[in-house]
């Protein structure tokens, strides 16, 4: 599995920030350069996978301010800079499943809160539209699914890891996720059919 | 109409990177799994659209810039409090100890041809004759005895409310206590600092209760003759 980080991390490492900036940063103990590398690499991508986890914009904003405030307190743990993405990824999703536990909670004991309804925009191609609109159909639908069904289906697809790589994060085995994933489109493709009006493109 | 085999089976397969020929030979089946594309290829778009607050970054600045000088505030509330701590215990200490060479007790030989010898260190010896009269002051809360032939014959006690005792005399510093030494004899004072049950009039049962009390006490000799 440890073979599978440097290519995660690959994958998490997509905005274009110089690695030796990043590593410079680290060596030096500048706790506050370090992290403002890791927010400008990492910020939009925790956002988009605690948006697909939570599927509310300010639960969504709250996970990756906790996120990056959590990484700067507890940076001095971190030995290898290799690693920041992972370590950093990994806050992310635990305060993910936080605060999907916090809302199952919640609903349970008040009128369930409607997720973030599609956002409004401007003028856009149709295809670009459906494509946006299924988008937003699907992040309600994910809504729906169990905490691991979602995080694996989001692991998988949203962050579009391999099932090998996605098991690295998620300490699972490939197989449990890829059940999981077979279980969870089939529930997705349905609320996608029920959602949209006859005669969307799903 | 949705094909089940596809969705309960195939799609595992699919999942597990293996091929399908079911796939090949049935339409339905291929129509889901390109619904399943649709589905996967919309999943990376989910949030895309938005990158959330613009200013998230200055917010996590302001977070952690919270949080430290609180941590700064906590440093000088403990020093504070560990101050203001040391400075009671001092206090305290000197309050509760005086120096060792303000003495509890003075003792006072009027004329006469008697002998002294002292346990208390600093005690001086002086010959005295017999008849004479020791005077002991002591501080307030603080009881005296004579004892003459290990025989008690005079207790003051520390009490302020106890009935006044002959040879027992308040004074502006505490006690004062005055006894003849007559007859000749080997004489005790003892002075204990500390309130303890009433003697029974014998000097080692006395001590041994001020002592099994906790109590504490000093002890001088005048030997008479």
């Amino acid at each position: 599995m440890l073979r599978l980080i440097p290519r995660v991390m690959a994958k998490l490492q997509a905005t274009p920030v110089a690695d030796a900036d990043l590593e410079a940063a680290f060596f030096a103990r500048d706790r506050r350069r370090t992290l403002a590398l890791l927010m400008a690499r990492h910020g939009a991508r925790i956002y988009r996978y605690a948006m697909a986890m939570t599927h509310m914009r300010d639960v969504a904003e709250d996970v990756r301010q906790q996120v990056f405030v959590e990484a700067y307190r507890d940076l001095g743990s971190v030995a290898d800079p290799a690693s920041l993405a992972m370590w950093i990824f990994g806050i992310a999703r635990h305060r993910c499943l936080d605060a999907v536990s916090a809302l199952a909670r919640w609903n349970q004991r008040h009128v369930p809160e409607l997720p973030d309804g599609p956002e409004q925009r401007g003028h856009e191609p149709d295809r670009d539209l459906d494509r946006r609109r299924l988008a937003d159909t699907l992040a309600s639908c994910l809504a729906r699914l169990a905490p691991a069904a979602r995080d694996a289906v989001v692991l998988r697809y949203q962050q579009e890891l391999s099932y090998d790589e996605a098991a690295a994060v998620a300490g699972d085995l490939p197989g449990t996720l890829q059940r999981r994933v077979a279980r969870a489109l089939p529930v997705l493709r349905r609320c996608v059919e029920a959602t949209l009006p006859p005669g969307e493109p799903q | 109409m949705t094909c089940q085999r596809y969705w309960q089976h195939g799609i595992l397969i699919v999942e597990r990177g293996e091929p399908d020929p079911h796939l090949e030979t049935c339409l339905t089946c291929r129509r889901e799994h390109e619904l399943r594309g649709d589905l996967i290829h919309a999943l990376p778009l989910i949030g895309k659209a938005s990158s959330g607050d613009p200013t998230w970054e200055a917010r996590v600045w302001r977070q952690i810039a919270g949080l430290e000088p609180r941590r700064r505030h906590w440093r000088w509330t403990i020093g504070g409090f560990a101050t203001t701590f040391l400075a009671i215990v001092v206090c305290w200490a000197i309050g509760h100890h005086p120096p060792s060479d303000d003495p509890p007790s003075r003792y006072e030989l009027l004329p006469g041809d008697l002998v002294m010898r002292s346990r208390s260190p600093g005690a001086d010896c002086r010959m005295r004759s017999l008849g004479d009269r020791v005077r002991i002051s002591v501080k307030p809360r603080t009881e005296v005895r004579v004892y003459r032939a290990d025989r008690l014959v005079l207790r003051c006690p520390a009490c302020p409310a106890c009935p006044p005792t002959e040879g027992c005399s308040a004074s502006a510093h505490g006690l004062v206590a005055e006894a003849q030494l007559a007859p000749s004899a080997e004489y005790r004072l003892v002075v204990i600092t500390s309130a303890v049950a009433a003697p029974v009039g014998q000097l080692d049962r006395d001590l041994e209760a001020v002592v099994a009390a906790g109590g504490d006490y000093q002890i001088t000799e005048l030997s008479v003759h």
